[in-house]
């Protein structure tokens, strides 16, 4: 037969034992008074909190007052920064496109290329003498591959004013 | 169907929806605030504790999962409000909380004067119990949560919530006895 044991009886009052269990408590609440009057004393302790938990009192209307101003001076933080969070992207986004319009319609801005006066013609030399081996050495080679490509004959000036030292 | 229903509310909530918000804040508020007087065992306690309440919710909505339970969630964040209200006594311990049984007769609403003495030697008995194994007690038998429902609340075990009504049970049956003897 099993010993005294309270928690045993408050697992019971909470419905947690197992069959095997339930009928071991069963069988020594039959013989042991005292376990009997301690389970009735618990469970009329127990009917004694659910009845006093039933009782709800209604919320003050203060506290309500108090708690809706909170609540919506916090949505209205939640949505400043909500936005916060997406105005980086948008900005982005926003200059970027608007650099892409500038720079498609600032041709006017650069030197044309027939304007050759305003380079330095020296500088140009030197650079043109820096390539020569290369642009000799491609002819070289498209010949003995009898390649169709043909390499260029001068530097190309670009519309920019930039030279291409390909 | 009803299931559905829960997960399209959950959907709405971590959206902050106002609708949804609102429906969640009428259905519970009274069970919140009875909950933490019953703990706090003062109105005025109870009073900041909901407020404090609900405004975490609100601000923790955006972090529900999918398979969040509100009515649970939500005590568990009165749970936690209450723990914190707890550890700031513990450094200004010398404030006084809790009503006097008189505070508690001048509030009642008419009809309940005769359930007054009752109420009064539970809360008495509860107000002398450790937190944890009051909370225990007040959610499984004055809430009507399961043990496993307590435990998800409480941030424990469902075997250490058995544990701990064991225990509660038998403090709960001293203090309450000690109580009627002076009473």
């Amino acid at each position: 037969m099993a010993a005294c044991d309270v928690d045993s009886l408050s697992r019971y009052l909470d419905g947690d034992l197992s069959p095997r269990e339930r009928h071991q408590l069963a069988l020594h609440l039959r013989a042991c008074p005292a376990c009997r009057a301690e389970l009735a004393l618990l469970r009329r302790l127990d009917g004694t909190i659910v009845a006093w938990g039933a009782h709800r009192a209604p919320v003050p209307d203060e506290t309500e007052r108090r708690i809706q101003e909170s609540v919506n001076a916090q949505r209205k933080v939640s949505r400043f920064v909500a936005f916060s969070r997406m105005m980086p992207a948008a900005v982005g986004s926003s200059i970027a496109a608007l650099l892409v319009l500038i720079s498609a319609n600032l041709g006017w801005l650069y030197q044309p290329a027939s304007n050759l006066a305003q380079v330095d013609a020296a500088h140009v030399q030197r650079i043109v003498k820096s390539n020569s081996e290369p642009l000799q050495n491609a002819r070289r080679l498209s010949a003995i591959l009898g390649s169709q490509t043909q390499a260029p004959t001068q530097p190309q000036v670009l519309r920019h004013g930039h030279f291409n030292l390909e | 169907m009803a299931v559905a229903l829960e997960a399209a509310l959950i959907e709405q909530l971590r959206r902050q929806e106002e609708d949804a918000f609102t429906a969640v804040y009428e259905r519970h508020k009274a069970p919140i605030y009875n909950y933490l007087y019953r703990l706090s065992g003062s109105r005025e306690l109870a009073d900041d504790l909901t407020h404090d309440t609900f405004l975490s919710a609100y601000e923790s909505l955006p972090k529900l999962r999918p398979d969040s339970n509100i009515t649970p969630w939500l005590y568990r964040i009165a749970s936690n409000r209450f723990r914190d209200f707890l550890r700031r006594k513990r450094v200004i311990n010398w404030l006084p909380w809790g009503d006097s049984p008189r505070e508690e007769a001048s509030l009642a609403t008419r009809g309940e004067v005769d359930a007054l003495p009752e109420r009064e030697a539970v809360q008495a008995a509860l107000r002398t119990m450790k937190p944890e194994y009051a909370m225990c007690l007040v959610l499984r038998l004055g809430e009507g949560f399961s043990s496993e429902e307590t435990a998800r609340i409480l941030g424990i075990s469902p075997e250490a919530v058995r544990m701990r009504l064991s225990r509660a049970r038998q403090m709960f049956k001293t203090a309450y006895a000690a109580g009627e003897r002076d009473s």
